[in-house]
């Protein structure tokens, strides 16, 4: 008798386990993926853009990556006073600074890492700026789906 | 007379305003010891330099350094701004490299504008022997399946029978440079090299070195940098399946190619054949929904090839092509078994429940059995009295 109602609680689970839908929409890889179509717009405007030079993260250690794309976020990248498409830039340069989603890893991580502070890295062009925050972005997408 | 005196006098103010202005000027100096060194990296420089020597009021002050670099040769300067007194970079070493630097003083310590000094510079050339013609050429680098990065070459325009090439390699986290240990020969000269287990290479630059030896004269090495996930080339999708959704919509589905690349670094390239027409077509996915073109058509074949995607690199080598996989009539599409799945499930379940039952319902002859025999006891016991 008991054997039979262990084999039907198996059978159970079997059929709700199967009927589960799959994770909710990862949130993570949305948002980076859109972050890196903002840049590749970016790039666009590039000649809109303050000249003023930015402190861009390059080299960046493991376990460091969100610490330093903070560091991309914090940094004063704003369309030229002068400059077109002041409208689009800004909008752009918002969808930039949005806090990124965090995962159970990332959480982990978070706490135990040292990272090198912002001022540490070198300011570049905000060509070069882009360019690095692009590789950075690609970087974590691929750490984040292996 | 007088008039010109007072010129004379207005000059002489003028004069000794610009000399003693210019004294008050504030100066800086550029940094010392500008200097680029090679630690034997195979392109990795490190341009370093010392504090100036500054006025006693500026020593708290926060000096920051404007450095530029580039190959000899290029248009532009590659500018940064930084505190540090070193920087790091890759560079070409085929072409020499050339660096300015000068000291910022901030609007903070002068009270005024930004106090900019003037340049410093310096250069750097590989020494290395040997004419250009003993270089290998035709450099070539695929990392297949982001698993083997193979490299090849051509040997140099001219050279001795006798030269043999040797390839080296680096990235950060290598305590030196490596030498290959799995050449590709022909006539048994090293024509590539084949590395595998390359941990934690990608998305930081890969430095390369071709250099080679001969009795007869110096060999002038070849440099390559570049970084390993801009140089995949996947392999093909598999397990192609072509299935009619409707009388007019086709859906065509491929799984992802084995191997380390995350299904969602992928990119795809379809073309599709109805009977002696083709088309092609792009997805980031798995499957592809296309209406056909018209309704009575005989063949409908498709074949796709796959790519790195810009989301996990900047750029890449497309695939070989799949094999074709053509339309086969009408086939039960797989899906239908999934769904079928859970229900046999169910079935299973149901019937489990049903021998339950009938379980339970065995047990009450036996219990009467003992009741019967309980009562033939009893009656046995008063008779004996």
């Amino acid at each position: 008798m008991e054997r039979t109602l262990i084999c039907l609680i198996v059978i159970f689970l079997g059929t709700v386990a199967h009927k589960t839908s799959p994770q909710g929409p990862d949130r993570l890889l949305i948002r980076l993926r859109h972050l890196i179509d903002s840049v590749e717009q970016l790039k666009i405007y590039v000649n809109d853009l303050d000249p003023e030079l930015l402190p861009a993260p390059q080299d960046v250690k493991e376990h460091c990556e969100r610490s330093a794309f903070a560091c991309f976020q914090k940094a004063k990248l704003k369309s030229a006073n002068t400059g077109n498409n002041k409208t689009i830039i800004n909008d752009l340069v918002s969808q930039l600074k949005r806090r990124l989603p965090t995962t159970k890893v990332t959480r982990r991580q978070k706490k135990s890492i040292k990272c090198p502070s912002c001022d540490s890295y070198e300011k570049k062009t905000p060509q070069e700026f882009l360019e690095r925050l692009k590789w950075l972005l690609q970087k974590m997408i691929h750490q984040h789906l292996s | 007379m007088t008039f010109m005196g007072v010129d004379t006098r207005c000059l002489g103010l003028f004069l000794l305003c610009t000399i003693i202005g210019h004294s008050l000027e504030i100066k800086v100096n550029p940094p010392q010891d500008f200097e680029i060194v090679d630690p034997g990296l195979l392109g990795y420089l490190y341009l370093q330099w010392k504090p100036p020597v500054v006025m006693e009021i500026f020593k708290e002050c926060t000096l920051e350094y404007e450095l530029k670099y580039r190959n000899v040769g290029s248009d532009n300067w590659k500018t940064i701004i930084t505190r540090n007194l070193i920087y790091k970079d890759g560079f070409d070493l085929n072409k020499g490299v050339e660096g300015k630097i000068r000291t910022h003083l901030s609007e903070q310590c002068t009270n005024g504008s930004e106090v900019k000094s003037s340049w410093t510079e310096t250069s750097y050339w590989i020494s290395d022997a040997g004419s250009l013609e003993t270089r290998i050429q035709d450099m070539k680098c695929v990392y297949y399946n982001w698993q083997y990065l193979v490299c090849s070459w051509k040997p140099g325009e001219v050279i001795h029978s006798d030269t043999n090439y040797t390839m080296f390699f680096w990235y950060e986290g290598l305590h030196q440079p490596l030498q290959c240990t799995n050449y590709l020969q022909d006539n048994e000269k090293n024509v590539g090299c084949k590395l595998s287990n390359l941990e934690s290479s990608d998305y930081k630059d890969f430095f390369i070195c071709v250099n080679g030896s001969s009795k007869m004269e110096p060999i002038q090495s070849s440099y390559n940098v570049f970084q390993l996930q801009n140089i995949v080339k996947p392999l093909p999708p598999e397990f192609l399946h072509v299935t009619l959704e409707n009388s007019m919509e086709i859906r065509m589905k491929w799984s992802t190619p084995g191997g380390p690349i995350p299904s969602r670094c992928y990119t795809y390239e379809v073309v599709v054949r109805e009977d002696d027409i083709s088309w092609e077509s792009a997805t980031d996915k798995n499957d592809m929904k296309l209406k056909k073109r018209t309704n009575d058509s005989e063949e409908l074949c498709f074949f796709v090839r796959s790519k790195v995607n810009i989301y996990c690199a900047d750029d890449g080598f497309w695939s070989e092509w799949s094999e074709e996989e053509c339309w086969e009539g009408y086939t039960a599409p797989d899906s239908k078994i999934i769904f079928l799945l859970p229900i046999c499930f169910f079935f299973v379940f149901l019937l489990l429940l049903l021998c339950l039952i009938v379980e339970k319902e065995e047990p009450e002859p036996t219990l009467n059995f003992h009741m019967d025999l309980n009562k033939q006891v009893y009656s046995y016991e008063e008779t004996l009295c």
